[in-house]
C-alpha cells in the first residue's frame, strides 16, 4: 500500500488526500482475514487497522522497513520503500466516527474526516455533535503542538433541484430526508445527518446554519453515481458555482 | 477562503433499469470521467469510497493514478480506505506499540 500510494501521488503531482480508518460494517464476515490479516490474540480489528495505519505512515515517511542485503547493496541497516513522495505524510486523514477518535486522530497528527454519521448520540442535532467533534479535534491538535494547520472535512448529501430531471429524481425526497435519523449500527446508537435537497438558494440558507460545515475547510458531497457522469456533473457544477461561494 | 468542495463516489454498479453504471468497468471509467468533468466545473476534490466484497469501488490506487493522469489540479482522495485490509509494507519487528 505504501508503494502504491507514493506512486499514485507522484503520478498526480502530489494531489492525493488519503482518508483511512477502521472501515465500516460490510457484507463479509471478518473479510480482512481472507486477505491474510487476522487480529492478534486479544486485539480487535480496530486495533489491527490502527497498527496497519502506523506502519503505513512510517513507511511513506521514509522509515526503514526491511533489512539491507549486504550481497546486493552497499547500504547498511534498514531500507525504506521506494519511491517516496515528499509531503504525502501531511495528506493522510483519519475517518473518525466519534469525538474520542477525533481526539486520537489529532494526537497522531492526521487530518480529520467526518462523514454523515457518528456512532454515538447525545441527543443534540447531528451538525452540533459533529461541530463538537471538530472543536475537540482542533483543541487536541493545538495541545499536541503540531506545526502545520490540519485539514477537516465533513460529508453531506446535497442535491440541488435545478431542472426537470433533478426534480423528478429527488423532489419527493426533499421533505422525507430533511431531518437527522437516530438508529443502531454495530450494536450501538448512531446519529445520521440529514440530506439537503432544494433550490440552490434554499440549500445555501440551510447549509449556512450547519455548525459542522461552518467549521470544516472541505465538504465532501456524496453523489448518486448510478445516474451517470453528465447528471452528476450538472449537480456538481451547481454546488461549485451557486452554493459553495455563498458558504464562505 | 471559499470552502473546498469534493465529490465522494461509492462507485455502485448494478444492471437494473435506469442505472447508467452496469458493470465494474462502468464504475471505474465513469469515476475517471467524473473527476475530469468535476475539475472543469470548478470542483476542488474527487474522492472515492472503498468497500470490499460488494459491487462498489474497492482497490483505489489504480483508479487514483488514472484520475491523476487525466486531471491537472483537482485533489484526489479516498474516504476512506479500510485499513483492516491493507498490507502497509510491514516488517513485524518494527511495528510500533499500540496506543
Amino acid at each position: 500500500m505504501a508503494e502504491d500510494a507514493a506512486a499514485a501521488d507522484l503520478i498526480s503531482g502530489g494531489r492525493l488526500q488519503l482518508g483511512i480508518s477502521r472501515g465500516s460494517p460490510e457484507t463479509a464476515l471478518r473479510g480482512s482475514e481472507s486477505f491474510g490479516y487476522v487480529p492478534e490474540e486479544g486485539a480487535t480489528d480496530a486495533d489491527m487497522a490502527r497498527d496497519h495505519a502506523a506502519v503505513f505512515r512510517a513507511a511513506i515517511a521514509g522509515a526503514g522497513v526491511a533489512q539491507a542485503n549486504p550481497q546486493m547493496t552497499a547500504a547498511n541497516g534498514l531500507l525504506a520503500i521506494q519511491p517516496q513522495s515528499p509531503g504525502l505524510s501531511d495528506r493522510i486523514w483519519w475517518g473518525a466516527g466519534t469525538r474520542a477518535t477525533a481526539v486520537w486522530t489529532a494526537e497522531q497528527g492526521m487530518n480529520l474526516m467526518s462523514s454523515t454519521l457518528l456512532t454515538e448520540d447525545t441527543g443534540v442535532p447531528f451538525d452540533e455533535l459533529q461541530a463538537e467533534q471538530i472543536t475537540m479535534f482542533r483543541d487536541a491538535w493545538a495541545k499536541a503542538g503540531w506545526e502545520r494547520e490540519p485539514r477537516v472535512s465533513v460529508s453531506r448529501s446535497i442535491l440541488p433541484l435545478i431542472d426537470d430531471e433533478t426534480r423528478r429524481y429527488f423532489g419527493l425526497r426533499a421533505q422525507a430526508d430533511a431531518h437527522d435519523q437516530v438508529g443502531h449500527l454495530d450494536g450501538g446508537l448512531a446519529r445520521f445527518g440529514r440530506s439537503f435537497i432544494g433550490s440552490p438558494d434554499q440549500i445555501v440558507a440551510e447549509l449556512s446554519k450547519d455548525a459542522a460545515v461552518r467549521d470544516a475547510d472541505t465538504v465532501l458531497v456524496t453523489v448518486p453515481n448510478q445516474l451517470g457522469v453528465d447528471f452528476n456533473a450538472r449537480i456538481l457544477e451547481s454546488i461549485a458555482k451557486d452554493i459553495a461561494p455563498a458558504l464562505g | 477562503m471559499t470552502k473546498r468542495i469534493g465529490f465522494l463516489s461509492f462507485g455502485h454498479w448494478q444492471p437494473v433499469r435506469g442505472s447508467q453504471v452496469r458493470t465494474g468497468a462502468d464504475a471505474l471509467l465513469q469515476t475517471i470521467e467524473l473527476a475530469v468533468a468535476a475539475e472543469e466545473v470548478g470542483v476542488d476534490g474527487a474522492y472515492v469510497r472503498v468497500h470490499h466484497f460488494a459491487p462498489q469501488l474497492a482497490s483505489p490506487f489504480p483508479l487514483l493514478a488514472a484520475m491523476g493522469a487525466r486531471t491537472r489540479t483537482i485533489e484526489l482522495g479516498t474516504a476512506v480506505i479500510d485499513m483492516r485490509y491493507e498490507n502497509p509494507s510491514t516488517w513485524p519487528r518494527m511495528r510500533p506499540p499500540r496506543t
